[in-house]
């Protein structure tokens, strides 16, 4: 259930996104499908990524260098908050 | 709804180019998306934010916005141009805030120009549309999370009110989405059922904290087992181990257990030194006898740095 993989196709039926878009957010790095049998798979993951990515592109009018850019930023922002929370957590614990 | 000045939302005069709008809705588009606002409520503010560019930006949707707002603003004006009203029933109102906004003025009626059916937009798209997806916060605790299970939860949305059983795969980790595949709201006509996607997070535990798939406890010992060292009992996601502490450890020592995390992660042990409080004249003693043996100064360090 968990690693389920798409191929372009479902992938754009289940994200709704337009086929092209899809393959500009590869073309910019942004998704990053494996290459299986003559084609493209995208991770279960993948899904969330693609769904931020046209929100920024949408919603922010960025271009899709400025939208690879936002998402990695906003996941390191991500990746640092979880780090801060589970430090301060450890450090509660040390305190009492 | 109450009728929304768009202008007064993007805080820009009703004369602003639609140049000026855009450079506007950016900017505070940037300020309040809720992907990337610390906002408080990020979430209402981008809405009424973009719902106002969406009517702005378009140059008819503004016309006809302009001239609903003048009425709003001097409804005598327009006492005789029932006739006029038609007007707002163009394309342009359909799927946008601007239907919203005319039927909260003129009312559901379509009284005016006697044409309804503008504004009946087929919310969700056409007939044969996919069913919506649900998304859902699914709570777990790091056992959960360690050994996988089977778990039952009830979901009730407008349109789907049902208990679904969710498979937790093993070494599941914060964050991570799982998807039921056509367990969504049920499509339109042939459309399909949308999915659920329930997205992992763990809750608090009393003893560990998790990091991606390491796990982390603090172990209290004693100042001799840190200085002497001893086998202790602790505990894992997957039952009690022996643990060696070794000699000489210090406060805040981290020592791993391996592959005891979630899936490939490991479990790591800090060491929290507790010492024993003073509840006799005989402790007392023993803690005089400590200072009388060591002439030790933990601060020794810290005047050769300064």
């Amino acid at each position: 259930m968990s690693e389920l993989v798409y191929t372009l196709l479902e992938f754009c039926h289940v994200a709704k996104i337009d086929e092209q878009l899809v393959m500009e957010f590869v073309e910019h790095g942004i998704l990053e499908p494996e290459l299986g049998q003559d084609q493209w798979l995208f991770r279960s993951d993948a899904l969330s990524r693609c769904l931020l990515a046209e929100r920024m592109r949408h919603d922010l009018q960025l271009d899709l260098h400025g939208v690879a850019l936002a998402l990695q930023l906003i996941e390191r922002n991500q990746k640092l908050r979880h780090r801060i929370d589970y430090l301060e957590q450890l450090v509660e614990r040390l305190r009492h | 709804m109450d009728f929304k000045d768009y202008y007064k939302l993007l805080d820009l005069p009703p004369s602003a180019t639609q140049e000026e709008i855009k450079r506007t809705y950016k900017k505070l588009a940037r300020k309040y998306h809720p992907d990337v606002s610390e906002e408080a409520d990020a979430t209402a503010k981008f809405q009424e934010v973009s719902e106002a560019y969406e009517v702005l930006k378009n140059k008819d949707k503004r016309a006809e916005y302009d001239e609903l707002r003048e009425y709003v603003n001097n409804p005598n004006q327009f006492q005789n141009a029932g006739a006029s009203h038609g007007r707002f029933n163009s394309d342009a109102s359909a799927e946008s805030g601007l239907d919203d906004l005319l039927r909260s003025i003129f009312g559901d009626q379509g009284g005016f120009g006697g044409a309804a059916s503008g504004f009946n937009t087929q919310r969700g798209g056409g007939f044969d549309s996919r069913g919506q997806d649900i998304r859902y916060d699914l709570g777990i605790t790091l056992e959960e999370a360690y050994a996988g299970g089977k778990r039952s939860i009830r979901l009730s949305t407008p349109g789907v009110d049902k208990t679904i059983n969710v498979t937790i795969p093993k070494g599941v980790t914060q964050g991570k989405e799982l998807r039921l595949k056509g367990q969504g709201e049920p499509g339109n006509g042939k459309g399909a059922a949308g999915d659920i996607f329930l997205t992992v997070s763990f809750l608090k535990h009393p003893l560990f904290e998790a990091d991606e798939d390491d796990i982390t406890l603090v172990l209290p010992v004693t100042p001799w087992e840190a200085a002497l060292g001893e086998s202790v009992e602790v505990q894992t996601l997957g039952g009690k181990v022996n643990l060696k502490i070794p000699a000489g450890s210090q406060n805040g020592k981290r020592l791993r257990l391996k592959g005891r995390g979630l899936g490939n992660g490991d479990q790591f042990v800090m060491l929290k030194l507790v010492n024993p409080p003073i509840e006799s004249d005989a402790d007392k003693a023993a803690y005089e006898a400590l200072k009388e043996k060591f002439s030790f100064n933990p601060r020794d360090s810290m005047a050769r740095r300064v």
